[in-house]
């Protein structure tokens, strides 16, 4: 592959990237595997089937999608390729908030000899948004990230209990607006920014709010001892992986089609690749959760924002009483998502490990179908390097 | 070939486009053939294992940029276009957007190369190595349809001068214009702003930072009827650009030289294609591009109506100088000689404004680049 071009001014980022001091509030939510079906057969499962060497399904087995909402004070690109003067290291920092909902895929192989080997569960990014317009390009045109740019609101409220006391954290509040438009394929309006989302939860528990359904899985978080308890846990994770010299697998091994037109015949792709991004949590602290009925999240499903709705839910088979739909009247509704979990953390997060898997189409292989060494299992792989021939 | 998956983030505009109810306010610099070989090379004219098919170099006779700014009330997809192509019905990718946008245009030559490296067939296309939008649509368009190395910015538009500015050019001690002292309705001053780093220090956050301050006093201004340009003789048409002594030489090197920028300067439609390198990083080694092309679009510019000629001492430009964009900055104007610490100002041999309508279409790579 040729060399990068770039100047002081270049836009796309390098990788690695270091992001300390991660807040993270995260809801996890029902979701039919319609649409998740949908989403690897449109997005991941691309051309022949007899030529391509695996298949992304659902997972039936955890129906839950997750959302995020992320507010990175400090975003570093630690790139110190003495090539570029000065390197990416050296230049400064950046901040950015991040909204995205991701859900798991399992991929595996389709033949005898790699059905196993190429075993992995991978998330699926169908909707992220950030306000920081050098991180939208760097995750579009490295990763394949379907990043937008919209105004992203996130504020922790705090105040008193009635009966006084030192001041607590009573809730959390998010809105997104998005560019976009009032009604789809309207060739008169011109694009603007229009609401997409609200996030309202109440105050963590143990808090003020209403118990949770004795059904629910926050019962086994309803005291602070139990947050304690998990938040030892994720230490224990980064002690353990580092023990085991990293081969534990990434639970968060991210996968995107990476695609770009061709500019001269627009419906075709002149670049499409499978490509992974792991980011790796580590120093996970100040685990907090919410009771879910203390928590509102609402999305619109209007004008063009239908194309993002209409990606992660099927209103036909709505089986879940956990996703409304509210007809508004005006041809719009409002998603209502009751979520089956609701919690925040603080973490850092680096990004060094992101690669191609599987090249559909490319200038150095037009009829696409070339895979890369990067299919094979997280679990196998470490093994794989060990015992291979050099 | 695959098709190209739509989803909720696409973007079609600029594939075939239609810019609408627009205008420009520009001036040009003089720069060096030098510097703009030197882009040229890094740029457009990549080692690679397929031998070049073409070669670019700045053109002699005509070492100039353009510094301008174009504001568009509409710019979207061209709507015939959208149904020969087929779009996806599930998802609706047509954009409409309202855009200003600011940019250095300089003109350079595209050669063919022979088997014999002998060079033939030189044609006029404009690379743009700094180019601000104010709209993320826009932005994600030109990098990904067009391959321009473009960035987001915000650009304010002004109807009236801020003192602010008045002051620095009147502090530099070569503009000596009484045009200052008197504001009229017709003065447009605007204000680029980029995210930069200020200085390349590690604890140095990005943050939007005042780079370009540009106005156009229109106290003197002259309009235009480009309906009567081809009426004027050619003293008429030198007469105009009578204020510097720079001017009648531009205008003879561009009538000689570069046809469609004579006609822009006589407010008459000219073509301005385009040149871009579209490359994106491996993630696997970012070091590395996982494609790298040269794309090249033909872009129209109509002049629609009113063309003003600002004389020299009417037009004040200053720059404000940031880690970020410095090298580039520094190179298409060396004769700036930057200040980190004060705004430096630039003083144009004139100035232009006219209302345009543009059109971009017939985008294609004509050189992919292995390794």
């Amino acid at each position: 592959m040729p060399e990068f071009v770039q100047t002081s001014a270049t836009q796309e980022l390098p990788t690695p990237f270091h992001f300390p001091g991660v807040k993270a509030w995260v809801f996890m939510f029902e979701i039919s595997m319609g649409p998740v079906k949908r989403y690897c057969d449109t997005y991941l499962n691309l051309g022949d089937p007899r030529r391509r060497p695996f298949v992304y399904r659902p997972m039936p087995l955890y129906p839950y999608a997750t959302m995020m909402v992320l507010e990175y004070p400090i975003m570093v690109s630690a790139d110190r390729n003495p090539a570029v003067d000065p390197t990416f290291a050296a230049r400064g920092f950046m901040s950015q908030k991040e909204v995205l909902i991701d859900f798991p895929v399992l991929r595996h192989g389709t033949r005898l000899d790699n059905f196993l080997s190429d075993v992995s569960l991978e998330f699926a990014v169908p909707f992220i948004v950030v306000d920081n317009a050098t991180s939208a390009i760097s995750g579009r045109e490295i990763i394949g990230f379907q990043k937008i740019v919209g105004q992203i609101d996130i504020e922790t409220i705090v105040g008193k209990s009635a009966l006084g006391g030192a001041l607590h954290e009573t809730g959390f509040t998010t809105s997104v607006n998005l560019p976009g438009y009032d009604s789809a394929g309207s060739e008169n309006e011109l694009e603007h920014l229009v609401r997409f989302m609200d996030i309202k939860t109440g105050p963590p528990v143990p808090g003020v709010g209403a118990s949770p359904n004795s059904g629910s899985i926050m019962t086994l978080f309803d005291t602070g001892l139990a947050a304690k308890t998990f938040e030892g846990a994720a230490g224990l994770y980064d002690l353990v992986n580092k023990l085991a010299c990293g081969t534990l697998p990434n639970l968060q091994q991210m996968v995107a089609l990476k695609q770009f037109r061709d500019p001269s015949s627009p419906k075709s792709a002149i670049y499409q690749a499978i490509t992974t991004a792991s980011p790796r949590y580590y120093n996970v602290r100040d685990i907090k959760y919410y009771n879910e009925n203390d928590v509102y999240i609402c999305l619109r499903d209007k004008g063009s924002l239908s194309d993002i709705t209409k990606a992660l839910f099927d209103r036909d088979s709505i089986h879940s009483k956990n996703v409304q739909w509210l007809d508004q009247g005006d041809g719009s509704n409002k998603i209502v998502i009751k979520p089956a979990l609701a919690c925040s953390f603080t973490s850092e997060i680096d990004y060094d490990e992101q690669s191609i898997l599987y090249t559909y189409v490319s200038p150095d292989d037009p009829r696409g179908g070339r895979p890369t060494g990067n299919m094979i299992s997280p679990w196998l792989k470490p093994w794989m390097g060990f015992w291979a021939r050099r | 070939m695959y098709d190209y998956r739509d989803t909720y983030a696409s973007t079609s505009l600029y594939v075939d486009h239609n810019n609408e109810k627009g205008f420009i306010y520009g001036v040009f610099v003089a720069t060096f053939v030098e510097e703009i070989d030197a882009y040229c090379d890094k740029c457009l004219n990549i080692r690679s294992l397929n031998p070049n098919k073409y070669f670019y170099r700045a053109i002699r006779t005509f070492p100039y940029a353009m510094l301008a700014t174009s504001w568009y009330d509409l710019s979207s997809e061209h709507a015939e276009l959208r149904q020969q192509y087929g779009e996806n019905e599930e998802i609706d990718t047509s954009d409409t957007v309202k855009i200003g946008q600011a940019y250095i245009g300089i003109p350079v030559h595209r050669f063919e190369v022979t088997s014999d490296n002998i060079l033939i067939n030189p044609i006029v296309e404009w690379v743009y190595p700094f180019l601000v939008v104010n709209n993320t649509t826009t932005l994600f368009s030109y990098r990904e349809n067009l391959g321009l190395d473009s960035m987001c910015g915000d650009i304010k538009m002004l109807n009236n001068i801020p003192e602010s500015f008045i002051n620095i050019i009147k502090n530099d001690s070569v503009h000596n214009s009484n045009t200052l002292e008197n504001p009229s309705s017709n003065d447009q001053y605007f204000e680029l702003s980029l995210p930069m780093w200020k200085e390349f220090l590690p604890q140095t956050p990005l943050k939007s930072e005042s780079l370009v301050e540009m106005a156009f006093w229109g106290g003197e201004r002259i309009e235009i009827d480009p309906s009567k340009i081809d009426s004027y003789s050619d003293d008429e048409i030198r007469a105009i650009f009578k204020w510097s002594p720079d001017i009648p030489n531009m205008i003879e090197q561009a009538k000689n030289n570069l046809p469609e920028i004579y006609k822009l300067l006589c407010g008459k439609p000219a073509s301005f294609p385009m040149v871009g390198l579209k490359q994106f990083r491996d993630p696997g080694n970012t070091s590395r591009a996982t494609f790298q092309a040269i794309v090249v679009a033909d872009s129209v510019l109509s002049p629609v109506d009113r063309y003003w000629i600002y004389p020299a001492g009417s037009v004040g430009v200053s720059f404000s100088v940031g880690a970020m964009i410095d090298d580039l900055l520094s190179t298409f104007m060396r004769g700036m000689q930057l200040s980190k610490k004060t705004p430096t100002v630039l003083h144009p041999s004139f100035g232009f404004s006219m209302e345009i309508a543009s059109k971009i279409n017939n985008v294609k790579a004509i050189q992919i680049f292995h390794d």
